[in-house]
């Protein structure tokens, strides 16, 4: 009788602990916070945008790639509504000023007639030191409704279809998203 | 006549002088060694830079790139020799397709810019052969998914728990 109940105090704490963790119902250690300034001067907190899904755009206005992907971004943006989600492009490069940014954001909307009307900031070395693991840019990172990051990869990425020009293998946000969002 | 028109060609003349001796500062050559550079390649770029006033610092703004990413950028300061500008750089990333020089020119405290001497993101590029070995570094990691709540760690005590029952089942049967 001693060995049965035994047995079954070690197969119901096994259980327990197995089922704890498919019922997380605490938030995950994982919850990133960064901040930086806009260009507007005001603080940007990812911590602010919590219940949407956040698109972190680490970029700089020397970077040619990082061109290409504003249109992909913009079609992401236009394709989502604000309660759903937020992009934010923030410029790594310390030497680079938020009036540069600015000059920036003016000559691309002129030159490819393209709204960039998102959020753009600046980075102050933080969010580059954390979030780019390749140090290359751009470094795109998906957050979830929760802050935590859900995907991080550098190089150029597509929404649904890649563009002509951009290499076979870029990758596409639309089921990532699609899947944090629905 | 002849006095006024001495006098108007010579006030002229210091009127183009004082414009000339104001303008900014002109790169008149660049070359790039080796002319036809492969990634990870050491180039030297020399440039010669001709300049009314004087030059206090040229630096060299590099940036290497694929056709999907750039590394960050690396500035150096250049040496003056023999009337030219020189500066020596090791490339560092294997993929590299192109890389993307500029020139920051600091005179007379204004800073001009080359290859557009009033755009700071401007860079003149120069194509790259593939590197000597092929290989690719820094390429396409990245991480993948993230964490979607399934256990993992939980199955271990379930499964030495399942090795102690069968372990004790087979103990009472051989008895």
């Amino acid at each position: 009788m001693k060995k049965e109940l035994v047995i079954l105090i070690i197969i119901l704490s096994s259980l327990f602990s197995f089922l704890s963790g498919c019922f997380d119902t605490s938030e995950s250690v994982d919850v990133c916070e960064f901040v930086f300034t806009a260009v507007d001067g005001s603080q940007i907190r990812l911590s602010d945008y919590r219940g949407k899904v956040v698109i972190l755009d680490m970029w700089a206005t020397w970077c040619n790639p990082c061109h290409a992907v504003m249109p992909e971004l913009k079609k992401i943006y236009d394709n989502y509504t604000r309660d759903q989600l937020e992009i934010m492009s923030v410029d790594i490069d310390l030497g680079e000023s938020l009036e540069l940014i600015q000059s920036f954001i003016e000559w691309f909307e002129n030159q490819y007639d393209i709204e960039l009307n998102w959020i753009f900031g600046r980075d102050d070395g933080s969010i580059s030191e954390k979030y780019m693991n390749e140090s290359a840019i751009p470094t795109l990172a998906v957050f979830d409704q929760k802050g935590r990051m859900y995907y991080r990869k550098a190089g150029v990425h597509a929404f649904k279809e890649i563009p002509s020009g951009f290499p076979k293998n870029t990758p596409t946000l639309a089921p990532i998203l699609d899947e944090l969002i629905s | 006549m002849k006095k006024i028109l001495t006098a108007t060609i010579v006030l002229i003349g210091l009127c183009m002088s004082s414009v000339i001796i104001s303008a900014e500062p002109v790169v008149e050559d660049v070359t790039i060694d080796p002319e036809e550079p492969k990634a990870m390649d050491t180039i030297t770029i020399t440039v010669t830079i001709d300049s009314t006033e004087e030059i206090e610092e040229v630096t060299l703004r590099i940036k290497e790139c694929d056709e999907s990413m750039c590394m960050p950028t690396q500035s150096y300061p250049m040496e003056f020799e023999n009337g030219k500008y020189t500066v020596t750089d090791e490339l560092t990333y294997t993929a590299a397709t192109y890389f993307g020089y500029q020139l920051i020119i600091t005179s007379n405290g204004n800073v001009t810019y080359y290859p557009n001497s009033d755009d700071s993101k401007e860079f003149q590029n120069v194509t790259l052969k593939p590197a000597d070995n092929g290989g690719t570094n820094g390429g396409n990691g990245g991480d993948g998914n993230g964490d979607n709540g399934l256990p993992g760690f939980e199955l271990v005590p379930l499964f030495v728990a399942t090795l102690i029952i069968i372990f004790y089942l087979r103990r009472k049967r051989s008895r």
